[in-house]
């Protein structure tokens, strides 16, 4: 399995050549689960207030931006093959628009899986996979699978992922991306 | 910092109305189900109809949102007519507090 997802839209239609203005580069390792939940949070306000140094404009963007990374990579967290398997991230800041992009290793049953829950969230009509979901999750107190649906009908955000087999250990490295670009909110 | 549920309360001391503030973030819908027990609780013994003053409450995560559905739920199936107050000045609130109304129709969703 070797597959893109909507990774074509995650470049900016208008301005493909905009300017980076800030840049974050970072693999994360932890010992185990508990510590790797607690660094999520650690983690996604640290590249927030980088992303952000200045709030004055929006005070609620700072806070916004934390939450979009935490989902994204308690997601690669949550979607990694073994806890002291690493997770990428990597932000970008470039013109009004911030690029958030976190990988991980999948094994296939989770690669598939992954994609399967990508695929609804790009295709479907959202409001409508919004409340079925709700509805499948009655039975299960610790099933969500609201994150990419949150993280596009809250934030706006375009969503790709990017899935390739990793030949050194037979299993998929998923890179899930998103852009949120404040030019095409609408509010 | 504003990590984790530092700055989050739940006040469930009137007998019909939650109100809750702040930003929750907690790693899965099992960790909220504890935090929403006072709520449902609440909810299930309340006379007539109860209300979740969301208002305060600047970001939930998605596993917050889903333990949210499930009061919503919860309610549907107590036949509890159920309001949430959320803030108009909040934009997650009008998209996804109003699709809630879609799980229960005696379900009232009110913007300030």
């Amino acid at each position: 399995m070797s597959l893109d997802i909507a990774w074509e839209h995650l470049d900016s239609p208008t301005e493909p050549d905009r300017e980076v203005v800030h840049y974050v580069d970072l693999r994360l390792m932890s010992p185990d689960n508990e510590t790797r939940w607690k660094r999520c949070l650690l983690t996604s306000d640290y590249l927030a207030h980088f992303l952000t140094p200045n709030t004055e404009r929006d005070p609620m963007e700072r806070e916004e931006l934390s939450i979009v990374i935490d989902e994204l990579l308690a997601n690669a967290v949550k979607f990694s093959v073994a806890p002291n398997e690493s997770v990428s991230m990597a932000v970008q800041h470039f013109g009004d628009a911030i690029r958030v992009e976190a990988s991980n290793l999948c094994d296939e049953r989770r690669a598939k899986e992954l994609v399967e829950i990508l695929r609804r969230t790009i295709e479907q009509n959202l409001e409508e996979l919004f409340v079925q979901q709700v509805e499948n999750n009655a039975d299960d107190v610790d099933r969500s699978q609201l994150g990419f649906i949150t993280l596009r009908l809250n934030f706006g955000a375009r969503l790709g992922a990017r899935i390739r087999e990793d030949a050194e250990t037979g299993h998929y490295r998923v890179t899930v991306a998103v852009v949120l670009d404040r030019s095409e909110r609408s509010e | 910092m504003f990590h984790n549920d530092q700055g989050f309360s739940i006040d469930t001391s009137a007998p019909s109305i939650a109100r809750l503030s702040g930003v929750l973030r907690l790693s899965s819908p099992a960790d909220y189900e504890e935090r929403f027990e006072p709520i449902r609780q609440a909810l299930v013994v309340a006379e007539g109809e109860y209300t979740i003053d969301l208002s305060q409450v600047r970001f939930l995560n998605s596993s917050g949102i889903t333990s949210l559905s499930r009061i919503v739920l919860l309610a549907r199936t107590q036949d509890k007519p159920l309001n949430i107050v959320g803030s108009e000045g909040i934009a997650w609130h009008s998209k996804t507090l109003n699709l809630l109304k879609k799980l229960y129709s005696k379900l009232d969703v009110r913007l300030l």
